[in-house]
Formats: structure tokens, sequence, C-alpha cells
């Protein structure tokens, strides 16, 4: 958790090193040197605090605006760091998988999926065809539940559900091209709403989308009113997914015994998913013993709100609140 | 679509300089361990080369190994290419003392929060980075909390 105003537990001093108090020098004196400078009397900084009303996000925004127009932002997350990661390298990998199922009311199945599959893999554990098709049903439920509830954010601004006022508000809004996507890192909705199907369910081996006919929805605008009507076609396309797979699931043997995750090797392996936001990246190194030494979690959300600067500049700031729900970033997911 | 020759081969081959000390075939991508002073080139090359086009970085962290005698971090790196549908892992191992690693942000714009979230839990100096400042902690926090061997302070 951050703590930006009491100061005391520092009482334990750790005695650093002649290159450890250089490198720390160094750093301060990068932190000053690089921090964004005002520099005329129209450009202004405004901060919106995570309790900020209307904000719905949990992150400090600071935004750089000359006039009305934001020339640039920065986030300040781990507002609500709960060392996800580091709890999780002291519970058994079956744990692991309910803990992170509870962690994100957003986008815990994936993380959950990805991580169970890294396990399986470190395991050489194959699921069977009723897990696998099980799992694309969860999936898909939750990107439906995830772009309803962004969709829902999004109509309470804008204050209209119809195409034609959203396309009003939210056209040209927040433009990023393919290639700024591709180098900040941005996968999934902003990369699909900028004209390339990029999604992970095309290439998944563990995950047979192929069976039921996926598709990727593209759009071209590269704007918020892109992705939005993108997330209006990925809830009906989840909707059909879901719909195949359960046909699938009929003919599938009903199954009794559980997967038992036992990594047989020291080994590293990495999963991503799909998830609703973009790609959902799990890495879980194993020892041969039941816990985990290390869990990563790369979420789509992080991507989303390392690159917020990217995302809001040009904009007006009466749009920075809409730009933002369009964004659906979830900040438990940042800060982890 | 899989690249038609193993990364390792087209590296070996087309940029002898960079010496692949290991690599692993996983079921669904490869794993290459290089040393520290090729991370540079070998991003740059793997970012740009048709044939491996790696042209997304997915993700950056470390797993801090004290088991040996020389305690060291196994820094990763996951890029995708976004062309070829395909995933692959670079890591480079560097000693807990004095562990520093020149930034690939001028490479891949993405790996700025990942480098500092690098700093911030596992105490890794990245070289060059243009905001090197803890992510996820305050600044005055003592201590990197990945690592192996972080006492939590005891509460006064």
């Amino acid at each position: 958790m951050k703590n930006h105003f009491n100061l005391d537990c520092a009482s334990d001093q750790i005695v650093l090193s002649s290159q450890e108090e250089e490198q720390r020098h160094a750093r301060k004196k990068l932190i000053h040197s690089n921090r964004f400078k005002v520099r005329s009397s129209s450009q202004h900084t405004l901060k919106l605090r995570p309790n900020e009303f209307g904000a719905g996000f949990s992150f400090l925004l600071t935004l750089y605006v000359e006039g009305r127009k934001v020339i640039g932002a920065e986030a300040d997350v781990g507002f609500l760091h709960q060392g996800i990661e580091k709890s999780m390298e002291s519970r058994s990998m079956a744990d692991g998988v309910a803990l992170l199922t509870r962690f994100s009311s957003e986008q815990g199945t994936s993380m959950s999926v990805a991580f169970e599959i890294a396990v399986e893999k470190l395991s050489d554990a194959a699921p069977s065809g009723r897990t696998r098709l099980e799992r694309i049903i969860t999936l898909e439920a939750e990107r439906i539940h995830h772009h309803t509830s962004v969709m829902a954010h999004v109509y309470e601004l804008v204050g209209d559900s119809s195409e034609r006022s959203l396309r009003m508000r939210l056209s040209g809004l927040s433009r990023v091209d393919r290639s700024v996507a591709v180098s900040q890192g941005l996968s999934g909705i902003t990369l699909r709403a900028a004209g390339f199907a990029d999604d992970l369910r095309y290439a998944s081996s563990e995950l047979p989308y192929e069976l039921l006919g996926f598709r990727a929805a593209v759009r071209q605008e590269a704007d918020a009113f892109g992705r939005f009507m993108l997330r209006k076609t990925e809830i009906d396309n989840s909707k059909n997914l879901i719909e195949r797979a359960r046909g699938l699931l009929k003919t599938e043997p009903e199954e009794d015994a559980e997967i038992i995750y036992s990594p047989s090797t020291p080994r590293v392996m990495s999963q991503s998913v799909e998830a609703a936001e973009g790609e959902l990246s799990v890495t879980v190194c194993g020892d041969g013993s039941e816990k985990p030494v290390r869990v990563r979690i790369k979420t789509p959300s992080f991507a989303h709100l390392s690159a917020i600067s990217t995302y809001l500049t040009g904009a007006d700031i009466d749009d920075v609140l809409l730009i933002l729900s369009t964004l659906g970033i979830d900040s438990l997911e940042v800060d982890r | 679509m899989k690249p038609e020759h193993a990364i390792e081969s087209i590296l070996r081959k087309r940029f002898p300089r960079i010496h692949v000390l290991a690599s692993t075939q996983g079921p669904s991508y490869e794993r290459l361990l290089i040393g520290k002073e090729h991370l540079i080139d070998a991003m740059q090359f793997l970012q740009q080369d048709p044939d491996t086009q790696f042209d997304m970085l997915v993700d950056i962290s470390a797993i801090h190994h004290i088991q040996s005698t020389e305690r060291f971090f196994e820094v990763f790196y996951l890029v995708r290419s976004t062309r070829l549908r395909y995933q692959l892992g670079v890591s480079v191992n560097v000693l807990e003392v004095m562990a520093s690693l020149p930034t690939i942000t001028p490479i891949y714009a993405g790996a700025n929060w990942l480098e500092r979230e690098l700093w911030d839990m596992f105490g890794v100096f990245v070289e060059g980075h243009p905001d090197l400042k803890r992510l996820l902690l305050f600044e005055e926090f003592n201590g990197h909390p990945l690592r192996k061997d972080y006492e939590e302070p005891l509460q006064s």
C-alpha cells in the first residue's frame, strides 16, 4: 500500500553500500531531470486523485494542460498494492488458482486460467477436451461481463445509448494507431480497433477456439468510438462462442478426476490468454515442489495505464473521464 | 504461424556476435539465455529482423535465485510477434551484487513501467532509463519486496 504520509516505517534503516548510494543518487537526479516542466503561464497541472468524484479509479492522474487541451499525462499507481505475486509464493499451486479467481472481479478468470495452463505445462499434464471448452465458456462469459460494465459506464457519461449520440461524442477522441499501440505494448481492443486482427485466440493451442470457428472482430477508426463499438460486436461474438462451446460440451464425456498440480522439474513457463482488454500473461517458476518459486502476472490494464499519456494527449479536459471510461482499466490489476 | 527456423538458429546464423548460452523449446515458444552485454543488440535484432519480427514487448520481470553460491537474478523479457503469432522468452542472468542492466526503452517504448517495476520490486538498476523511480511503492520504502531475502520491517 502506498504511504505518502507515514514515513515512520523507515525506522529500520538499511545500511547502503557506496555503490547502492551512487545508484540511488543517480536515480534521484534522473527523477528531477525528467519531471514534466511547465513552460508558460498558459500551461497548468491538474491532478485527479483516486477519490475524485466521478473518477471511478484508484490511481493519481496528473494532467498537463495548455488552455483546455491535454499536452501530457502521468499516472501514479500502487494505492491498492496487495503483494499478490509475493503472496502466491507461499501457497500451493492449487490454492493459487483459487486466490487468482477471487483477486479481480473484472479479469480474475483470465488470470486463473492462464495460471492453470502454465502449471499444467510445468506438470506435463494435459487437460481434457471438456476442461478446455469449459475454460473458453468462462473466459467468454467474463469478456461479456467486462465489456458490459465498461459500456454501462460510457452510457452513463454520454447520457444516451443511441449510436448517433455515441458517434458524435466519441468519434475522433483518443486516436491510437497500430504502430503506436504495438510499440507501447497495447494489445486487444486498442489494436483491433486500429484495423489489426491481433488476437491470441487465433494462435491458442491450449484453448480450441478454431473448433468454434472463431474470427476476431476488427474496426478501422482507431479511436474511442471504434473501441466502444468493438465491445458491442465482441459481446455478440462471445455469446455465439459460448453457445457453440456448450454444443460441443454435450459430446464430451463427463469426468470426475481433478488435475493434480505437481511440477516435476525446475522450469519456467509463461502463458498468455486473450483477456477482455488484451493480452494477459502469467509466468510461473517451479522448483519441483508444490509451491511456486515465483509467479508473475502482467495484465492488459498495466499496459493501458502505462500508456495513459498516449491515450489522453491532444484531448480536451472535458473528455478525459470519458476516454478513461472507454479504456476499461482496472486499478486492482495494475497494483496487484 | 511459427517461424520457419528456431529463433536460436536464426540468431546464431544472422548475428553470430550474440552468444546464446542456453535455449529451451517449450510447448508453444522458445526461451533463450543470453549474456547481459548482448541484451541491446539481441532485442534490437529480434524486433527488426524480418525473420523474427518480435514487435511487441509483453513483459519484463525477474526471478531471484539464492540457492547457488553466487546469488543472481534471472531477468526475463517476453516478446511477441504480432505478425507471426509467436512468443519468445529472453533471459539474462545478473549477479545480485551490483545488479544492473541497460534499458530497452529506446527499442520498446512499453518497457518504461516494466523496468520501473523491476527496480521497485527487485532492486535491479536499469541504466539509461528515462525516469527510473519506484512504481508501486513509495520512494522512502526500504528494500525490494520480491527479493527472496526480503523481510518486512517490524512495526514499532
